[in-house]
């Protein structure tokens, strides 16, 4: 039983594109602002170590009964998402991250998430809400295949009404995925609201992997496509490229690289001040983004 | 006090491969954040009992495997396509847009045949080809039996490559097809 030698060294027997690809795999880091950020959230959510404690990695004494910490997360959302605000949920919940590191929109269905496992901790919420959820229960064929309906109620009612369309319909992706997932999105289904039809679409989509291959891979190569024309300096060409792929992938994988481009490709065309208007609108949805550098300029 | 590592110390030396492992195990970037946080809840909870038996590093990762695990079958945020990828990723002051765009093509790509192996597959074969770990640590991280990390790690290069193989196929007939359909 000798030990196989690694793809990546010498000899590996790995083909170029499995070394390529792995290669960048390996490569991948953490962001440089990651490890301070999780830390300060991380502080938010441990006890604090008393004072004179017998110190020895404040671990000890501090760690053992208020870390039920992913419970009381769980039921920070559930509770403030039940009442309404987003932003507000996150910071309750301790997630801090969750609201100053993500799209608002994915902070919400994380917060969704974590109310539909945290069902007991939101106890007194449901009732009242479910009765407003009010969609006519048309949305997914198996309304009631959950049983645990009450907690799925306040989920899918409040996100829908903060932060509609953008992290929604993929949340609801996986239709043929595995079970618990497709319990789950069937809660959450009711947050897209309105556009059930998208919701079809990209279930069928992201369920399976080689769905998301095709549509990955046609999404790369419209985005080649309209790099292209604007490295050649038409930037009208790339601005209909561009909007094109936005209407036959609204919810892309690629869609901050679209953005990004756009945003480039309208103030290249003397568009600027919609270039500004949607620079700004970037850097407020993504200020993390790998892209937020390029994009900062077209925001002044 | 055993004189093992503080939390901090943990925390300090520990935060990039924890980090790593997340990704590697398919938790997306938008909620690797989140997810190293549980890591860490549990490091802070559990570090006294951690009495060195093992590397900071094998133990670690066995939480690591369970935070991921957990989220794995809490599936629907890992189909948040839209976002995923998103955010978050280094920042390379030197990119420029496309090349960026590029490199994170390729993490997609990555991703999506990664997703598509059993975890134990892709833990295995993500801590020797990626991390650079040994057989034998593998094994003490995963607690399985070294013949098993070899095995798992022979069945998930087969998977691998069968699925980069078709990856790379599609995109030459793409490729083909659009050069006919230009002309």
């Amino acid at each position: 039983m000798s030990a196989p030698k690694r793809w990546l060294s010498d000899g590996g027997g790995a083909t170029r594109g499995e070394r390529d690809l792995l290669r960048l795999g390996a490569a991948h880091e953490p962001p440089a602002s990651a490890k301070d950020a999780v830390w300060t959230a991380l502080l938010a959510q441990l006890p604090p170590i008393p004072p004179g404690s017998s110190g020895g990695g404040g671990a000890g004494g501090a760690g053992g009964g208020k870390l039920a910490a992913g419970a009381a997360k769980a039921a920070g959302a559930a509770g403030a998402s039940g009442s309404g605000g987003a932003a507000v949920a996150g910071a309750v919940g301790g997630g801090i991250l969750k609201s100053a590191l993500i799209g608002a929109g994915s902070a919400l269905l994380l917060i969704a998430t974590y109310a539909v496992v945290a069902p007991a901790q939101a106890p007194s919420l449901p009732a009242p809400i479910a009765t407003t959820a009010p969609d006519p229960g048309a949305r997914n064929a198996p309304p009631g295949p959950l049983g645990r309906s009450p907690a799925s109620s306040p989920i899918a009612r409040d996100p829908s009404g903060n932060e509609g369309p953008a992290a929604s319909p993929d949340s609801v992706a996986p239709v043929g995925a595995p079970l618990p997932a497709a319990s789950g999105e069937a809660r959450v289904a009711p947050s897209s609201g309105h556009d059930s039809k998208g919701l079809v679409g990209s279930a069928g989509s992201a369920a399976a992997p080689a769905d998301r291959e095709t549509r990955l891979l046609e999404e790369s190569r419209r985005l080649a496509e309209a790099r292209d024309a604007l490295r050649r300096g038409d930037a009208s060409g790339a601005l209909s490229l561009l909007s094109d792929l936005q209407r036959a992938v609204p919810g892309g994988i690629l869609g901050q690289e679209r953005e990004a481009l756009a945003i480039e490709a309208l103030a290249k065309s003397g568009r600027t001040s919609e270039a500004r208007t949607r620079a700004q609108a970037f850097l407020q949805a993504y200020p993390q983004s790998p892209h937020a550098p390029h994009v900062e300029p077209f925001a002044r | 006090m055993t004189g093992g590592p503080t939390f901090k110390e943990v925390y300090e030396e520990q935060f990039r491969f924890v980090w790593r492992s997340l990704r590697r195990l398919g938790v997306r970037e938008s909620d690797v954040a989140d997810a190293a946080q549980d890591v860490f809840l549990v490091v802070h909870r559990r570090l006294d009992e951690f009495e060195g038996r093992s590397k900071v590093s094998t133990w670690l990762y066995g939480i690591c495997y369970r935070v991921a695990r957990d989220r794995r079958r809490l599936a629907h945020v890992r189909h948040t396509v839209d976002d995923e990828r998103a955010v978050d990723e280094r920042v390379d002051e030197h990119a420029d847009v496309a090349a960026e765009a590029e490199r994170r093509e390729g993490f997609a790509m990555l991703d999506t045949i990664l997703d598509e192996m059993p975890l134990d597959q892709r833990a295995v074969f993500t801590l020797f080809e990626l991390e650079t770990m040994g057989g034998e640590e593998i094994a003490a991280a995963l607690e399985i039996p070294l013949g098993t990390v070899y095995s798992r790690l022979r069945i998930a290069r087969d998977h691998f490559r069968k699925s980069l193989a078709r990856v790379q196929a599609r995109e030459r007939f793409r490729d083909e097809a659009r050069a006919g359909g230009e002309r």
